[in-house]
């Protein structure tokens, strides 16, 4: 980044470096999908690996919106790479009814359907829920980093509850 | 980066580090650079081992602390990746469920294999557990997965207390 990237940009560009953000890509359960730059900003793109399904790819490509990181938390949501769009909501993966999986991929019924992950993380979906009283322990702070968010998209991908897209 | 020189994860001092040394040196070398020798009573670990897998019934995992003479290639740190540092040399562990179950891990273990082995050890069907995670007492924090049970004690302990609990649904 730039000398004039701003402290969002700095604090992720060193959140990125640190070992628990490696250890994933080491993992090969994430990495970046491309460097950060001041040109996608406040965007930044990962991949996250996905456990094999009969109707799913190998991995899925995440835009994450980091504004105000991490003071504020983000918000992220499935992307196509070719109409460099969000990923069209049919395409978003499946969870087997009821379950958690298919409650933070759902693209209905919420305010940000396909643009957003519906979980307390993400600040689309903070808007309008108590869920600093029915989840405490997923409420963003500025303890949080970037990696705690792409590590549950990771383990909702790769749990028996995943059903593929 | 030289062939020979290699990057992994230094565990035990603070957060994790990412660190990177020649295969040749000594790991005893690599942790005085690091400020991260060992104290009274400790013991280094090399890997991410998953024999409560393998044997989820035995009390006790079966992964040695290494000789820090020895060096990075000889530990097989290229392949292994993680180093885990001033650890104790077994961390007793009680998961709370539908009764409790208790093991004595290595502190190298990560929450990802405990998870796997407490759904083994109280008979889990993998397609309802699904959405059981480890809950820390007393805390209630939820660690991720690739976090290790030696990075979770308290200074001076060796046990930790976990509810294996279900994933709240985020509704509303």
């Amino acid at each position: 980044m730039g000398v004039t990237a701003s402290n969002a940009q700095r604090l992720l560009e060193a959140d990125l470096q640190r070992a628990d953000f490696r250890i994933g890509v080491a993992n090969g359960h994430w990495c970046l999908a491309r460097e950060m730059s001041e040109t996608d900003w406040p965007a930044v793109f990962t991949w996250v690996r996905a456990a094999p399904r009969a109707n799913g790819p190998e991995r899925l490509l995440v835009r994450w919106d980091l504004e105000g990181y991490n003071a504020h938390s983000p918000t992220g949501a499935f992307w196509d790479q070719s109409q460099k769009t969000y990923l069209s909501p049919g395409l978003w993966p499946k969870g087997r009814g009821g379950s958690v999986v298919a409650a933070v991929f759902k693209v209905h019924g919420w305010a940000a359907p396909g643009r957003g992950f519906y979980h307390p993380y993400d600040r689309q979906a903070q808007q309008g829920h108590d869920w600093a009283r029915q989840n405490p322990q997923h409420i963003w702070t500025t303890k949080n980093v970037l990696t705690d968010f792409i590590a549950l998209v990771h383990r909702w991908l790769n749990c028996d509850d995943y059903l593929g897209c | 980066m030289s062939k020979d020189v290699i990057e992994f994860f230094l565990h035990g001092v603070g957060k994790p580090q990412v660190l990177t040394a020649s295969e040749g040196e000594s790991l005893k070398d690599v942790l005085a650079r690091s400020n991260a020798l060992l104290r009274d009573g400790e013991v280094v670990f090399v890997g991410e081992p998953a024999d409560a897998l393998d044997n989820p019934d035995r009390d006790e995992d079966i992964q040695e602390p290494v000789d820090i003479d020895a060096t990075l290639h000889a530990l097989h740190v290229r392949e292994l990746r993680h180093v885990h540092t001033r650890a104790v040399r077994r961390v007793e562990v009680t998961v709370h469920f539908n009764g409790e179950r208790k093991r004595r891990f290595s502190p190298a273990t990560t929450i990802a294999t405990v998870t796997e082995w407490a759904k083994k050890r109280f008979k889990v069907d993998p397609a309802a557990g699904a959405d059981l995670v480890l809950a820390l007492r007393p805390t209630g924090v939820h660690p991720r997965p690739d976090e290790h049970l030696g990075e979770l004690l308290q200074p001076g302990s060796s046990a930790l207390e976990f509810d294996l609990v279900r994933e709240v649904t985020p509704q509303g």
